[in-house]
């Protein structure tokens, strides 16, 4: 009896920290570049129960479910124009590299700007790295040529915050840089909030699911009452 | 929820700048701010499932200006100047300091030197011969200021490496810091209209459908907000 207890409780768990994955992704549904991320509920190994007065098994019973896997959704979303010539976007495969303090890390966040020495900067001040491995040079009039963008391939992607992702290098991707716009964020805002929703309710479910098991073990415990 | 909290944070900052620039659609050289996002800081989940990670929310930096070409507005005023490209004018403030500008709103001063509506003085200095009418200027592309063909100076065009690092001083004016590199020549590209004014780079289109979307990333991260609150009573329901 009190295993349905856990069963519920760790349904709960599950669902609260699928809920906060969704309440971040809807915190990025406006950051350019952003990949929502899926996750899968899996559950515990399962129990053979037995019958208790012999050794009849009387079937398997689910010990409750957890968050097993969760992956990034690294499909491309739409580019949107911004004129902006600092604005830059990989158009199909691949990913930016910038230098930062802790290596090279990749990001399809193509919100630039322009470093005080010439060179093309991201939003936290990480030079942009080009084709050939080396910080891109603006052009005089300010602007970047596209092609001198470097765009990698990466393997075992991982985000890391501040739009960044890790991953080892896998040279040149096929993506075409283009300036002037940007990669829209990939959360679909309809689909997370139904998500939401859904997940709430089960949350809720999960909840009178224990409230039950108590109940009738509160009934149980009632029967030896003495009065 | 914090994350939720986050979002919304960044979202009323976009909101901000994007008030900002729509105040500003009719300020001659006014440069829209430039507003990046980025997802925060990812911690492995509290009850240590191997592998599932929680984002922090998101955060707004302001990278910036826009440096597109505001629309030209023709005025015909001969002391009117729009700059095409990047660069801006050498002035110098009634208090020595120099600042860079692209408002080419110019004015001749009592003394006959070129400056603008404030009181600010190109940089070098221009005059004007005594009794000279200002209607005879003429503005040359790359800067040359002529009145009826004899030379008065050079109105200069500068950039600096990273105009995004300039400080803003108010009235249209910046000045270079160490994080905009040093005031150097533009490139010869860029270039000057007699005539005219840069008009603000603001697309009114632009900046009120940018201002729908932050609205509505405002209120679904207050939907997430709702909705953890939601699951925290459903959990203290546990125990009646």
């Amino acid at each position: 009896m009190n295993r349905g207890l856990y069963v519920a409780a760790s349904g709960m768990l599950a669902m609260q920290a699928r809920q906060d994955q969704l309440s971040n992704d809807l915190a990025n549904a406006a950051t350019p570049g952003y990949k929502p991320d899926r996750a899968a509920h899996r559950p515990f190994g399962a129990l053979l129960v037995e019958n208790v007065t012999g050794t009849q098994g009387v079937g398997t019973m689910a010990a409750g479910v957890r968050l097993e896997a969760q992956a990034t959704d690294l499909r491309a979303a739409p580019l949107r124009q911004t004129d902006e010539p600092l604005d830059l976007a990989v158009d199909g495969d691949g990913y930016f590299g910038v230098q930062t303090d802790a290596g090279v890390r990749y990001t399809r966040n193509g919100r630039f700007a322009a470093g005080a020495d010439g060179t093309l900067v991201d939003q936290l001040g990480n030079r942009v790295l080009g084709r050939d491995g080396n910080p891109v040079r603006l052009r005089p009039d300010g602007t970047v040529d596209p092609a001198a963008v470097g765009v990698f391939a990466v393997d075992g992607v991982t985000k890391v915050g501040d739009s960044q992702f890790t991953g080892n290098a896998a040279g040149q991707a096929t993506g075409r840089v283009r300036a002037g716009a940007l990669e829209g964020s990939a959360v679909d805002a309809a689909r997370t909030m139904v998500e939401m929703m859904a997940n709430l309710r089960a949350y809720e479910a999960g909840q009178k699911a224990l409230t039950t098991i108590d109940d009738t073990l509160g009934r149980a415990a009632g029967l030896g009452a003495i009065r | 929820m914090y994350s939720a909290a986050a979002g919304m944070a960044a979202q009323q900052q976009r909101l901000d700048a994007l008030s900002n620039d729509v105040a500003n659609v009719n300020t001659t050289g006014y440069k829209r701010v430039r507003v990046a996002f980025r997802d925060l800081l990812y911690t492995p989940e509290r009850l240590a499932t191997q592998g599932i990670t929680e984002g922090a929310g998101s955060a707004a930096t302001i990278v910036g200006r826009g440096h597109a070409q505001g629309s030209l507005q023709r005025t015909e005023e001969p002391l009117d100047v729009a700059i095409h490209g990047p660069g801006f004018l050498r002035m110098r403030r009634a208090d020595g300091t120099e600042i860079l500008t692209r408002d080419g709103n110019l004015r001749v001063d009592a003394q006959g030197r070129l400056g603008s509506e404030r009181g600010d003085l190109v940089q070098p200095e221009i005059r004007l011969p005594e009794g000279a009418s200002p209607a005879d200027l003429k503005i040359a592309p790359d800067g040359r200021v002529t009145l009826a063909g004899r030379e008065l100076g050079r109105l200069q065009i500068v950039t600096v490496a990273s105009p995004d690092g300039l400080r803003a001083l108010g009235d249209n004016g910046f000045e270079a810091t160490a994080a905009s590199g040093a005031v150097r020549a533009a490139p010869a590209t860029t270039t000057l209209e007699q005539g005219a004014l840069e008009g603000s780079n603001v697309d009114m289109g632009d900046a009120m459908a940018e201002m729908m979307e932050a609205q509505r990333a405002y209120e679904m991260a207050s939907r997430a907000i709702q909705a953890q609150d939601r699951a925290a009573e459903i959990a203290n329901a546990i125990k009646r």
